[in-house]
């Protein structure tokens, strides 16, 4: 009640002065001239024909997700085939030879391990990025999957690809070397993995060259690698940290990675429709 | 549960029949809001059907708190603030379309009507008012909105709502007012 009559103080308030009451006296009655002419009514049927194409399909949400990920499986499946064999070739290369400096070099496992983990996905970008940098974007746009789906899908399969590497390796290693440490091998190649893929990425969103970024990339992993070997104290400095630590980086870094690589498959949008609409239509 | 939000729980069932008459219902609403903003019947039906696209995208996210007439008049009042910032409002402005509308218009049985000139003069007069003036002025004198309802769906305060629909309507006055002494300079000219 007392809303109603707060409100039509309001709607009265306009009319407060004598010109304003005249003013909306005088033009009340101009603006009844204001006919609007009506599409015909064949022309609105086809508006609702048009409209009737975007009802929304009423499914489960487990189904949408088994969908979307069946879809996603599939691009990444296609998206395999037209990765280069050089990517293949050079990262198992990397982690035989690796494995060849452990078992003949006497190299420490847990830190070449480490030190090989991030690799496969930081040179995996000039894969996944390639159409962008030799300016063929725009073309793959174009063709029946979207840019951001197939960014997306490479950006699936390189992923796997460095953990199959460094879950063979970690196998491997396990079972030759009786005396390593699995549980803590595992921590020493997940997090760089994690850490140096977040780091990537922020490093590509900002560089926008892939080439550019790996060397970056690289550079900086190369330099930390090569401080922490180098010097006794530095490795047993490294060693005694408590494993809660890489916990929390590892969990934090997941959480980013998987935040990065969403933006990162859905940063060429060009309109305000939601990520997965963009990514797993 | 009021008539339209169960006709939205029947189309998020993926109900046709009800989409159809959700439609139907507030079709001519929502065409003659944009007609009057944009002043070109073509490319109201284009915008009228984009903006009918998007409710039907956007439906899920309607909360059911406010009503859905409301909601609707927010989605075309923001569909037709991006046409005004659109490239293709830009373009279209600048070229002038008055012989284009005039051969269409010609053609159909409301040319009778055209030529009414307190209703050319309303169209030019409204037209030249600023775009927030244009709504407050349209929600309020041809949807009947209240000055509070009109501050909700241009996200602004009531006292701003009233001040627009003042500005607005000086404006229009100062307009018939001028056309009305030309017409008289005219009369006492011959």
């Amino acid at each position: 009640m007392e809303e109603s009559e707060q409100s039509s103080n309001l709607e009265n308030s306009i009319l407060q002065d004598a010109e304003i009451e005249l003013l909306d006296f005088e033009m009340k009655q101009i603006f009844d001239n204001y006919h609007v002419e009506y599409p015909s009514d064949d022309e609105i049927k086809a508006t609702i024909k048009v409209i009737r194409n975007s009802i929304p399909v009423n499914e489960k949400k487990t189904d949408v997700i088994c969908k979307k990920s069946f879809s996603l499986l599939k691009n990444s499946l296609r998206e395999f085939n037209h990765i280069s064999s050089v990517f293949w070739i050079s990262n198992i290369s990397f982690f035989i030879f690796g494995l060849i400096m452990i078992f003949l070099g006497r190299f420490n496992p847990y830190l070449t391990v480490m030190f090989l983990s991030p690799i496969p996905f930081v040179l995996g970008l000039i894969e996944v990025f390639k159409s962008r940098d030799r300016g063929i974007a725009e073309l793959e746009m174009t063709l029946k999957h979207s840019y951001q789906q197939i960014v997306l899908s490479r950006m699936v399969v390189v992923g796997c690809y460095n953990l199959v590497l460094n879950v063979s390796i970690t196998v491997i290693l396990s079972l030759f070397m009786k005396e390593v440490w699995i549980w803590k091998l595992i921590f020493y190649w997940s997090t760089p993995f994690t850490v140096v893929s977040v780091m990537t990425l922020i490093i590509e969103s900002r560089i926008r060259n892939s080439y550019t970024t790996a060397s970056v990339s690289i550079g900086i992993w190369l330099t930390f690698t090569s401080c922490l070997i180098l010097f006794e104290q530095t490795i047993e400095w490294f060693e005694n940290i408590d494993v809660v630590y890489f916990i929390i980086l590892n969990f934090l870094a997941i959480t980013i990675l998987i935040n990065l690589v969403i933006r990162k498959g859905g940063h060429f949008a060009f309109s305000s429709r939601t990520f997965i609409e963009k990514v797993w239509r | 549960m009021s008539d339209d939000k169960q006709l939205i729980q029947e189309i998020l069932n993926g109900s046709e029949a009800a989409l159809e008459i959700l439609i139907r219902k507030y079709y001519k609403q929502i065409f003659a809001f944009v007609y009057r903003n944009v002043n070109n019947k073509d490319l109201t039906y284009d915008l009228t059907q984009e903006i009918f696209i998007k409710m039907i995208k956007k439906v899920k996210s309607y909360s059911g708190k406010g009503p859905f007439k409301s909601w609707l008049y927010t989605l075309a009042i923001n569909h037709c603030r991006d046409y005004w910032k659109s490239v293709d409002y830009k373009t279209h402005s600048l070229q002038i379309d008055f012989p284009e509308n005039l051969s269409n218009e010609r053609n159909s049985v409301s040319y009778i009507f055209e030529k009414n000139q307190t209703r050319e003069k309303l169209k030019s007069g409204i037209q030249e008012l600023p775009n927030y003036q244009k709504e407050a002025v349209l929600l309020k004198y041809y949807h009947d909105f209240k000055i509070k309802d009109i501050a909700q769906l241009t996200g602004v305060n009531e006292s701003t709502v009233k001040s627009r629909l003042k500005q607005g309507l000086q404006k229009l006055h100062k307009f018939f007012k001028r056309g009305e002494e030309i017409e008289n300079g005219r009369v006492r000219a011959k």
